[in-house]
């Protein structure tokens, strides 16, 4: 009987000229918003490709400097984009690309697209993560608000009824025509990407594939609960206008105040010390360790002294090694604990923020899907705060290198340290480790328990109080 | 007329108040309203303690130095490297910074400000220092500026045509459903003053509405007593959007589709106009104006470690020398007078590069608002955003002003710097204590641009024009099919 209701349903749909411009609008969005997203990405990538080149060129160009000079000289480490990030743009636009790796200064990633973009950027994105969660629902809503309804004013409701077909049969048969709707959506959005990917050269791997599925189940989850909901409040309130402007002000609570609101919420509950504050801070304690540039610095006699005695000698002219390499690292590794433990609260407490908005997804599927969504991507803040700890790590190795070269890298005549001439192109570019699906899961449970609650808690809904709702309009 | 007016308006309040929908529609706008003014007015003092912390910064560092003045001395015991008399360490102590202070509007529109840099720090011998401020989304929570902002601006822009649309949806439309189409027509006027009436009813509520949120808005961040004049052309502006919107659904109610079509319509053209039409724009001038690895910036930054630094002077010296032609070309009298001079003539090179690359900048962001600004005819919702902002001093235009002024305040510090060097003449207290001047506060509002209000007047003449033909076409057609 679901089936046959299925179809019936279908056919209404087909036959409502408004609903179907309605599906081939959000087609044409989702299609263009592909073909958009993957042309801004090969053009962000040619854009990087370009940048690491000149920078790598400027890098291998270095001659007669000290390896400490080019550890000040330092280099630039480009951020990839995300594994769909032509799908999803997520925080990309709003966190820095560009990290400085040098001695002694650790640089925050700086140069995001949104310090370039005037306020346009706050009026959203177009891209197919945004279009689904954000502009389907209501598209949904306004095809689906009036589906039992209309039944019931035209009186097929009642005819039903009194043949004999369960009421839970009926909604259900909406809901899979209006879901099965929305699964050819996302099955054409996720052809039409792969398509694209294929097409200029992209290799689908099984992470890609595992992200892409894990993308699109979890649209295909929330466009579920959304067409249950909607069809639950087109059959529970009589009045097709109030069920109207029911959805619409769930869907504006939903995706416009709720997310913002949150987030204003969890940065007043977790607060960030201000950039100034943070700055100082980390100058205080960067200047309570050893200052390997002041020859005078107590704790710099006394790692010296400590040098010397290790190699038995008197005095630094007469060591084998260049005491100023080891003096840097010891400067280097003290920073590298200045900057783990003031970014790391940082990081953690912007972890609490997002844990509230976690939390608030239980209450707001919407909130759920955009978590999952930018995660799978490969957008999220979870993913970008990678990006900042590889360029990190990254910037300890180089400058060890160049440390340790500085020390070793020479040797010592009659009393000077005399350097050799070092290639330093034979240091390493960055190579950023791209994450696995599982990080992406391992970040974002919260949010996918909430959808999965929200999916299971909708179904069990519609079917406890199918057999409740009106049959009849007014005057029932 | 003034009996049907009277008549309507008591209908209008009749059906407010007993539709428990449209009376929590307007209660949720004005309570987001009440909160994006309290969450601006939130950010705005955020904004403010790093602008007292940056002077307590200031105070800190001039103070040590004043007292090693007091003292007779030039800089701390045991630390005999330290010489505030000195160009180097002078610029050092003279700590300065160039910060926009918000504008009293900032609390209601804060645009741009909690991501791009508000400060910069003023040196004329940091090096790239001054230019390295990092981005204050990196160091925070960028999924919180994903999410977006909840100021007055937005609540204006996204949301008042969303109550519009609930107040306004099914006006024509019950008449229709409850076939009162004809009694409309025995009565004293016509269809479409009827419609123009009933639609207009609900139009200046939400206006009124807008008004007391502004001035509500105005009052609690001090922007009329302030800033009137801006505040007035904010309000005006708010005002012009909210009759841009009454005319967009009074045209969709003129067609005369019934409820249902008339809802899709409109959720439609807000839809299109506050969500579809901004991000794609910004897609599409994406994609033209690409902003990508900053190469430029980068660049220069290496060069001044690098070419410039550890370069020869002499490559700069010809270009230093030709823009000051009144310095002294005597040799320094000492190495340490000359190793400052060699600094400070690299610097200059430095910032010479760093102008270029802030102007090619610059005209990159004007070329792509320019493009952004193409589409502005269909586009209300962020030129309505971007003329508050920019009145709020938060818009784009804003922060680049903001860092044409951080460049000319290291500029002048350095070019306070060179005289004393030159001539050999140390730092004392007086010569000191002028190169606190190089600080800078300002405020960056400005009005909304020429083609703001043509962009929004031509969108309203266009709605006009739709209201009053589909409003004729309708009646001809319901004349002919016998529904009135």
């Amino acid at each position: 009987m679901i089936a046959r209701l299925f179809r019936l349903e279908l056919r209404a749909i087909r036959s409502d000229g408004r609903s179907v411009a309605l599906l081939v609008i959000a087609l044409a969005m989702l299609v263009l918003s592909a073909w958009i997203g993957a042309d801004a990405r090969r053009v962000a990538d040619e854009g990087r490709a370009q940048a690491l080149e000149v920078s790598r060129a400027q890098w291998e160009s270095i001659q007669g400097l000290s390896a400490h000079a080019v550890g000040h000289y330092g280099s630039y480490v480009y951020k990839p984009g995300g594994a769909l990030a032509a799908l999803d743009g997520g925080v990309m636009p709003f966190t820095g690309k560009v990290v400085r790796v040098e001695a002694h200064v650790q640089t925050p990633p700086s140069h995001s697209d949104a310090s370039s973009w005037s306020s346009l950027v706050r009026l959203g994105a177009f891209d197919a993560g945004s279009i689904l969660a954000h502009v389907l629902p209501l598209l949904l809503a306004f095809t689906a608000f009036s589906s039992v309804a209309r039944d019931r004013e035209t009186g097929l409701l009642r005819s039903l009824v009194a043949q004999g077909v369960p009421l839970r049969d009926v909604l259900w048969g909406k809901v899979l025509a209006y879901w099965a709707l929305a699964l050819v959506l996302v099955a054409a959005l996720t052809v039409t990407h792969v398509g694209i990917d294929l097409t200029s050269g992209g290799a689908l791997t099984g992470d890609t594939i595992a992200r892409l599925t894990g993308f699109a189940g979890s649209h295909a989850i929330h466009l579920l609960v959304v067409v249950v909901l909607s069809v639950g409040v087109s059959a529970w309130v009589a009045d097709s206008r109030a069920a109207l402007a029911i959805l619409t002000i769930a869907w504006l609570g939903a995706t416009v105040i709720l997310p913002r609101i949150t987030a204003q919420l969890g940065s007043q509950l977790y607060p960030l010390s201000s950039q100034v504050e943070f700055e100082d801070a980390m100058k205080v304690d960067r200047s309570k360790g050893l200052d390997g540039h002041d020859p005078h610095d107590e704790r710099r006699l006394a790692l010296q002294q400590q040098i010397l005695d290790e190699y038995g000698v008197q005095n630094a002219r007469e060591l084998p090694v260049n005491i100023g390499g080891l003096l840097m690292q010891a400067d280097d590794e003290y920073g590298d604990k200045v900057w783990d433990h003031h970014f790391g609260n940082r990081h953690a407490t912007v972890r609490k923020q997002i844990g509230v908005t976690q939390a608030v997804a239980f209450l707001n599927p919407y909130q759920a899907v955009r978590g999952l969504s930018m995660a799978f991507a490969g957008t999220d803040q979870f993913h970008d705060v990678q990006f900042q700890r590889q360029a990190e790590n990254y910037r300890r190795v180089m400058v060890g290198t160049l440390n340790n070269l500085d020390a070793t890298a020479g040797r010592r005549e009659n009393g000077r340290w005399i350097r050799d001439e070092i290639d330093y192109a034979d240091i390493a570019d960055f190579q950023f480790e791209t994450q696995q699906v599982g990080f992406a899961l391992g970040n974002r449970w919260p949010e996918l328990l909430a959808l999965i609650a929200w999916a299971v808690a909708s179904v069990v809904m519609l079917n406890k109080h199918a057999g409740r709702i009106p049959v009849v309009g007014a005057g029932r | 007329m003034i009996d049907i007016l009277k008549a309507l308006v008591r209908f209008e309040w009749m059906r407010l108040s007993r539709s428990r929908m449209r009376a929590s529609a307007i209660l949720v706008f004005f309570a987001c309203g009440l909160y994006a003014i309290a969450s601006g007015q939130h950010h705005v003092s955020t904004w403010k303690e790093t602008l007292d912390e940056l002077t307590q910064r200031e105070t800190t560092q001039r103070e040590q130095a004043l007292a090693w003045f007091s003292a007779g001395r030039t800089g701390p015991e045991g630390r005999t490297w330290i010489d505030v008399s000195q160009a180097r360490w002078a610029d050092r102590y003279a700590s300065a910074h160039a910060v926009m202070e918000p504008e009293p509007l900032a609390a209601l529109a804060i645009g741009l400000s909690d991501i791009r840099a508000t400060w910069a720090t003023v040196s004329g011998m940091g090096g790239a220092r001054p230019f390295q401020t990092a981005d204050p989304a990196t160091l925070g929570n960028a999924e919180k500026l994903l999410a977006g902002n909840f100021d007055l601006a937005f609540v204006f822009a996204y949301l008042l045509p969303l109550l519009l649309l609930v107040l306004l949806f099914d006006v024509g439309g019950l008449e229709r459903d409850l076939g009162m189409m004809r009694m409309v027509r025995v009565q004293s006027v016509s269809p479409r003053s009827w419609l123009l009436l009933r639609a207009a009813l609900p139009i200046v509520l939400v206006a009124m509405l807008a008004l007391l949120l502004c001035v509500v808005g105005g009052l609690w961040s001090g922007a009329i007593g302030a800033t009137f004049g801006s505040w007035s052309t904010f309000t005006l502006l708010v005002l012009g959007y909210t009759c841009l919107w009454g005319a967009l659904f009074a045209a969709v109610l003129a067609a005369g589709t019934g409820v249902s079509a008339a809802a899709l319509w409109m959720v439609g053209l807000w839809l299109g106009f506050c969500v579809v039409v901004p991000a794609a724009v910004r897609q599409v001038v994406g994609q033209e104006h690409p902003s990508l690895y900053a190469s430029e910036l980068t660049t220069a930054m290496r060069a001044e470690r690098y070419e410039i630094l550890l370069g020869d002077v002499a490559e700069h010296e010809p270009a230093f020398y030709q823009a000051r032609p009144n310095l002294p070309t005597s040799e320094p009298s000492s190495r340490a007078s000359g190793s400052t001079r060699r600094r400070i003539v690299q610097q200059a090179a430095f910032l010479d590069i760093v102008g270029d690359v802030t102007q090619k900048m610059s005209s990159d962001e004007i070329a792509r608002e320019t493009a952004v600004a193409r589409w502005g005819w269909v586009n209300p919702a962020y030129v309505l955003q971007r003329a508050l902002c920019g009145l709020a001093g938060t818009e784009s235009v804003s922060f680049r002003a903001h860092r044409d002024d951080v460049f000319t305040s290291v500029t002048s510090r350095l070019d306070a710097l060179v005289g004393p060097t030159w001539n050999e003449q140390p730092f004392t207290l007086e010569t000191f204590e002028g190169l606190f001047e190089h600080g800078l506060s300002q405020r960056y509002g400005l009005p909304p641009r020429a083609g703001t209000w043509s962009r929004l007047l031509v969108l309203l003449v266009i709605a006009v024009v739709a209201f009053v033909v589909l409003a004729t076409m309708r009646g001809k057609r319901e004349r002919q099919a016998g529904v009135i």
